[in-house]
């Protein structure tokens, strides 16, 4: 029994309290140069304030806390000052927890006219399935397994990298110029000839299809030209973009570029279950090739908020068996990728929460000093419908004005773009949830003020 | 002010807008002929102000600008102002005229939008996501003290339904 009062006497000293203080400290000097060193704030997090290691330090606050205040017992008058702000500290830490295993904070993205009523978790990764009106989450979890069941397809995770560069391929796959409907054709590397890599027939003519892996798309553009072959077809494939080039028999040259970067302009089949397109839109005829997006692993940085993981899975479902890697959309806008024949889409994202509200976004402009174009304020003309009870609520977030609900979500003007007045702009809003605040984290703060006000006014131990 | 919704071409009640109780509004037609407004409202006895909306053909605003400049038999550079505007997923120009229509001095107060394509890509109704046009046409004193009331209502107009906006 003694080892056990020593060690119950010792939780509750004085020590440990000066040791938990000193241990907090050291977390906090470590995320400061951590921090500093890598630019990532989410780096240092992950070694500091989201580590195990400081959870337990909470606990260790908790239970030193706790351990004090009992330790007076018998209590007398002099102890009630002491007591409250004990109790203030012991609610506030519960209220802290509460809200870290319960709370919600994320981000909302609107488009001026838009609803939503998903928020995106930020630092959570998931896999989306997409069926007609329906969407299913897949978590990927920190010990990289996928957690939660999808009616319609069955995934298993065979593939993860932190870090990937991404590349969206359109007319060159892998040495070979894709073209709907045509057998591909292979791209040659640039030679002093120019010599096709095959007739394809458009209409009712036959045309050269040139294709070239260059770095001066220009100079074999007006290579060809010069040459004075019409009608032709010439594919410049660079490192960053493929270049295609029509030279009708009759009419003028054009070029379109397609970059390797997220394609703004695609044909869309089927809302991306029958897979999306890059086209060319000649005079008379349209040239189509699918778009597919190629991921290659890369060494990963410190600077976690700017990875982005790449994921292979295999699905399955009585469809059959297919194996995909999907690229991280970090903001959950990027292109949803058929597989099985289209029966369901994918994307890799932030995993989603819905709120018990939609949230219409019905203007957002920038406020300027008059006479400048100094920005005074940013302001957004919100409309909150509670899904529960239909109530609608207007409101006008500004940088210092944050709508709160009844139920305690609070919605925070981050950020807006573009800033022109004659542009339809994309607001970003935090929401934010604290289930514990009015039940625990304010009481609690309450109460610690007032213990800490009674032992200066009152002065107890005063002899 | 009081809620109104309008009809599209084809569908019903797409469109909301707020205008003052005291307007009189005259509904419109239902059918294609973008010539026809879908709503009208007079206020005073000078004041019309009229809502099109154009399904299927994408006019550039400063196409309608330049329509609107067309209509007036005298206009004089400096009587015209032209400011970009955004609202509720529309983006175009307010237009503001003052000049001489079959003789007599009027004042023409207009906005000319289109619905981002972003929401054009979700929303699957051509009615939906067609082009809008909402023009006031009155004597310059009278649009002058309907200015505010004027902008109001468009700042107000929207389309009915949502538009989803979630990832």
């Amino acid at each position: 029994m003694r080892p056990i009062s020593t060690l119950i006497r010792w939780l509750g000293s004085l020590h440990f309290a000066l040791f938990l203080i000193a241990a907090t400290a050291l977390f906090a000097i470590t995320g400061t140069i951590l921090e500093a060193k890598t630019s990532s704030h989410r780096y240092a997090a992950i070694f500091t304030y989201s580590n195990p290691l400081f959870m337990a330090l909470l606990g260790g606050y908790f239970i030193n806390i706790l351990l004090s205040a009992l330790s007076r017992y018998p209590y007398k008058k002099k102890h009630i000052p002491f007591l409250i702000t004990h109790l203030g500290m012991l609610i506030l830490l519960a209220g802290a927890f509460i809200k870290g295993k319960y709370g919600l904070q994320g981000n909302l993205r609107l488009l001026e006219g838009g609803t939503a009523r998903t928020v995106m978790l930020p630092e959570t990764y998931a896999v989306q399935v997409f069926t007609p009106g329906q969407r299913e989450e897949i978590a990927l979890l920190r010990q990289l397994r996928l957690q939660g069941v999808s009616q319609s397809v069955q995934l298993d995770l065979v593939g993860y990298a932190p870090h990937s560069h991404i590349q969206y391929e359109s007319w060159v796959k892998q040495g070979q110029v894709f073209i709907n409907g045509l057998k591909p054709f292979p791209i040659l590397p640039e030679t002093a000839t120019l010599s096709p890599s095959t007739r394809i027939r458009i209409k009712d003519e036959v045309w050269n299809a040139y294709a070239f892996q260059t770095e001066h798309p220009d100079t074999l553009r007006d290579s060809l030209e010069k040459s004075g072959t019409r009608p032709a077809l010439l594919f410049a494939e660079t490192e960053a973009a493929t270049f295609v080039t029509v030279f009708p028999s009759k009419g003028e040259t054009s070029t379109q570029v397609y970059t390797k970067e997220r394609p703004q302009k695609l044909a869309v089949y089927d809302q991306g279950y029958g897979g999306y397109c890059a086209f060319f839109q000649g005079d008379d005829f349209t040239l189509e090739t699918p778009v597919q997006c190629r991921c290659r692993p890369q060494t990963a940085h410190p600077k976690i908020e700017e990875l982005r993981p790449q994921l292979t899975v295999r699905t399955k479902s009585d469809k059959g068996t297919q194996f995909i890697t999907l690229p991280f959309e970090p903001h959950g806008d990027g292109l949803k990728w058929p597989i099985l024949g289209g029966s369901a889409l994918l994307r890799f994202q932030p995993a989603l929460q819905t709120l018990p509200y939609s949230v219409r976004l019905k203007q957002a402009r920038q406020i300027t000093y008059p006479h400048s174009g100094q920005p005074f304020s940013y302001e957004a003309d919100v409309v909150f419908t509670s899904l529960k009870t239909g109530e609608q609520i207007t409101k006008t977030l500004s940088m210092n004005h944050v709508h709160e609900t009844w139920e305690g979500y609070r919605f925070y003007l981050a950020n807006m773009t573009p800033l022109d007045a004659g542009a339809v702009k994309e607001v970003y809003i935090v929401v934010n949830h604290d289930p514990a605040k009015y039940l625990l984290t304010y009481p609690g703060a309450l109460l610690m003020s007032l213990g800490i006000l009674l032992l200066f006014w009152w002065n107890p131990y005063k002899t | 002010m009081t809620l109104i919704s309008i009809s599209g071409r084809e569908s019903t009640d797409i469109y909301q807008v707020q205008a003052p109780s005291e307007w009189r509004v005259i509904p419109g037609e239902k059918g294609s002929d973008t010539k026809k407004p879908l709503a009208e409202f007079q206020i005073e006895p000078q004041i019309r102000v009229t809502v099109h909306n154009f399904p299927g053909q994408s006019i550039p605003p400063q196409a309608q600008i330049a329509r609107w400049q067309g209509q007036f038999a005298q206009l004089e550079p400096q009587d015209v102002k032209i400011e970009p505007v955004a609202w509720s997923g529309y983006a175009g120009f307010t237009f503001e005229a003052t000049g001489t229509v079959q003789g007599k001095p009027t004042t023409v107060l207009a906005w000319t939008l289109q619905l981002d394509p972003r929401h054009g890509r979700v929303l699957q109704d051509p009615d939906k996501s067609a082009d809008v046009t909402i023009k006031a046409v009155g004597p310059p004193s009278a649009i002058a003290a309907n200015r505010s009331l004027l902008n109001r209502f468009a700042h107000s107009f929207e389309l009915k339904s949502e538009i989803p906006c979630d990832p």
